[in-house]
């Protein structure tokens, strides 16, 4: 293999495929980037095992070939070269050979036949998104997955076609997120259904990707057993959960009649205050509901610290009191995508419904919180 | 052939294949038998020809698959054993420390050069909650490709509780194709409710002829090969242990016939000599010791039934002169007893007694087997 390149362009391929090599493994091929040269391509990809990442960079090929090199040498050499006009070729002993107009460096590689191939081919079951409208879906739903391993089913986020439309759930059995959006482009005939559990680490990799590089579209590609994300730039290619999702739709009450609005920002600062005197295992809250107004108050028996406070709400059913444990509250406030948030309520002991009161446009999204039993 | 590299065993080797053969794997297999029988060889086998996209009869040693078994770096396996707790970050997550991962790494190396090589971690006591919950998540994902997952969790008796509760979720609710190979010496050392999930396949201790031929395909001279192979009690990987370093094997063979001995003798500067070369062992090799002292009254007790037409049958046939003048000298011992006795203290030790305390404990009852009377 050989090729010239600037350090710059070879670089970012570099940096974008070995977020995901993992820092500790027996295994030691994963260390590894595989290159591959093929004309003026040359095609990077890493992985954990789990996840894929695969890019292109434009070189200009002098003859084909590939390598396995360790990422972490190649990436610091890189590093810290001007930008300059660089020449890489390997050696008969697999080594990678890098020289500059001054200097030259040696990285070991390996037999590239060591590192397992991501699979080719391209589901049919295609979706895409603008890269703006699949970060929201992310942002809003991701931190309601689980970390539980004996709950494997719950440790990634459910992305379902269904009716045309596509949704992502998330939950870990305290609370739950369902975000349904509409007004994409799919190659999906509307009966189809696919789903697929996507492990909470690729969709990390992917906000990282999308929050940090100038991507316009991703087009996502789910099949029974791998989920592709192809961002142009760079494609994702993870293994999917094992299991079955829970039937969602069965806990979410039909029927909660009392609705509560209030404004978020002085919601969360209210809760962040009082929560400080709440019993610090349970983190209980509990909301005094009446028409027109709403107290917050916490009490920490133990060390005989209380607080209350009372905001600003609109109320329309009968005075109650419920109880929600302030860190999920607030993780669920922080996700609201605007000022105002609707709050469904049945009784004291049925999970309430947010929703924000403006969703975003082709967005229905909803929060399932579990109350916390009082007395 | 399948299962190529695994020697002997013909039960197992036959039941292991028929259940593949017939597409009657069951998702939970427990290897038990003698240490360095090839249980774990046999799990890695099976995952290496279940994993060849060629080998209906066998793995076919070309395909990429076959390839990355061979440094057992391979995707679709996942070898788990005792872990000291600072070979991870925290010992209730699976995150190895560097380390733990490069020394891993090495075991892994090794045991994929000579697979009845032993992968020992050092200072490995336990299979930590942290490893099995990393197996978890391994196991959650879908696999890219529709061939099996192995998991061999070797030397599953040294589960923690709590890491082999967390296991029985994998075991009530295995996800398909995803095959969990526990290995132990004795069934009876698995929690009942792992044990009772499991297909239980036995291994046989290994013919001490096999282990020579082995050892002797391994560069070893034909009669140190015999010594060895006798000394190692039909565990290859002892056996290949010594053959590496073979005055580490006269050095244990010495100290373990000296532990009886001195124990007879009640000389104390003797039996001080004995107790600090006993106190400069690790706990494996005062166990592998303690193994051979029992093989040695082994021998002194077929020796004592069955007179000079025995001799075939002893693993101690290099000292034969000083084992037939112990037995001479001994005619009341109860031989039977004093093995017993070994066995306890072995037992003592992995339940962390005191090295020297089992020591002397264990010389008194020695004494006591050999004589029927109180040491003086």
């Amino acid at each position: 293999m050989k090729f010239k390149v600037s350090q710059e362009p070879l670089l970012q391929g570099v940096s974008k495929v070995s977020g995901v090599v993992p820092s500790r493994t027996p295994l030691t091929f994963l260390y590894n980037i595989h290159a591959v040269l093929s004309g003026n391509e040359l095609k990077l990809t890493a992985s954990d095992g789990d996840v894929f990442l695969i890019t292109t960079v434009a070189v200009e090929g002098l003859e084909d070939g590939s390598v396995l090199v360790p990422a972490r040498p190649l990436q610091d050499l890189l590093r810290e070269l001007p930008t300059t006009e660089l020449s890489l070729e390997t050696s008969p002993e697999q080594h990678l050979v890098v020289n500059t107009s001054k200097g030259q460096f040696v990285i070991p590689g390996e037999e590239p036949s060591k590192f397992p191939p991501a699979p080719a081919e391209r589901p049919p079951q295609q979706l895409s998104f603008s890269a703006d409208d699949l970060k929201s879906i992310l942002d809003q739903t991701t931190f309601a997955v689980s970390h539980d391993e004996l709950r494997p089913a719950l440790t990634g986020l459910l992305m379902q076609f269904r009716s045309g439309e596509m949704r992502a759930v998330a939950t870990d059995g305290h609370r739950l997120v369902k975000l349904v959006k509409t007004g994409f482009q799919t190659s999906v005939t509307a009966e189809a259904e696919v789903e697929v559990i996507v492990p909470l680490k690729t969709l990390s990799l992917l906000t990282r990707h999308l929050s940090g590089d100038d991507v316009a579209k991703v087009d996502v590609y789910l099949a029974s057993n791998r989920v592709v994300f192809d961002t142009e730039k760079l494609i994702i290619t993870s293994k999917v959960v094992e299991g079955r999702f829970p039937a969602y739709d069965a806990v979410i009450p039909k029927d909660n009649p009392q609705l509560l609005k209030a404004d978020v920002e002085r919601l969360s600062s209210a809760v962040k205050r009082v929560s400080i005197f709440a019993n610090q295992i349970n983190r209980l809250v509990v909301m005094q509901l009446n028409p027109g107004s709403m107290k917050i108050l916490a009490e920490d028996p133990d060390s005989g610290r209380r607080g209350q406070e009372e905001i600003e709400a609109t109320f329309d059913g009968e005075p109650f009191e419920i109880g929600y444990n302030a860190a999920y509250l607030l993780e669920a406030l922080r996700h609201v995508p605007c000022q105002e948030m609707e709050m469904m309520l049945g009784s004291p002991t049925a999970a309430g419904i947010l929703k924000p009161a403006k969703p975003r446009e082709g967005e229905d999204l909803i929060m399932l919180l579990m109350p916390i039993r009082l007395h | 052939m399948p299962l190529e590299r695994l020697i002997d065993q013909s039960r197992a080797r036959i039941l292991i294949e028929r259940m593949v053969q017939d597409s009657r794997l069951p998702h939970a297999l427990l290897f038990w038998g003698p240490a360095g029988s090839g249980k774990s060889v046999a799990a890695i086998e099976l995952a290496r020809w279940l994993n060849c996209r060629e080998g209906l009869a066998g793995p076919c040693g070309q395909c990429n698959s076959c390839i990355q078994f061979k440094s057992l770096e391979h995707p679709h396996f996942s070898y788990i054993l005792p872990l000291p707790g600072k070979a991870l970050v925290n010992s209730e997550e699976g995150e190895l420390t560097e380390a733990g991962a490069s020394e891993l790494s090495n075991i892994f190396a090794r045991k994929a050069e000579e697979p009845y090589g032993s992968a020992v971690y050092p200072g490995g006591q336990y299979i930590l909650i942290g490893q099995i919950r990393a197996l978890l998540q391994w196991a959650s994902k879908r696999s890219f490709e529709d061939l099996p997952r192995v998991a061999l969790i070797d030397r599953a008796d040294r589960l923690r509780e709590e890491a082999g509760n967390a296991l029985l979720k994998l075991l009530e609710e295995p996800p398909p194709n995803f095959i969990l190979v526990l290995t132990a010496q004795s069934q009876e050392d698995i929690l009942p409710t792992l044990r009772s999930r499991c297909q239980a396949v036995e291994f046989d201790r290994l013919r001490t002829e096999s282990v020579e031929r082995f050892l002797t395909r391994h560069g070893q001279q034909e009669t140190d090969a015999r010594r060895l192979s006798r000394l190692c009690g039909g565990d290859l990987s002892r056996g290949l242990n010594f053959a590496s370093q073979p005055q580490v094997a006269d050095e244990f063979h010495e100290l373990a016939i000296n532990i009886v001995r001195h124990s007879l003798g009640r000389n104390p500067i003797e039996f001080d000599a004995l107790l600090e070369q006993w106190n400069h062992l690790g706990l494996a090799d005062q166990l592998i010791v303690l193994e051979i002292t029992a093989t040695w009254l082994r021998d002194a007790a077929v020796l004592q039934a069955l007179g000079p037409q025995a001799v075939k049958r002893l693993m101690h046939l290099d000292r034969l002169e000083l084992l037939e003048k112990f037995v001479v000298n001994c005619p009341e011992a109860d031989f039977a007893a004093a093995v017993a006795k070994v066995d306890e203290a072995c037992q003592h030790l992995e339940g962390n007694a005191l090295a020297p305390l089992t020591l002397l404990v264990l010389s008194r009852e020695l004494y006591r087997a050999v004589y029927h009377r109180k040491p003086v």
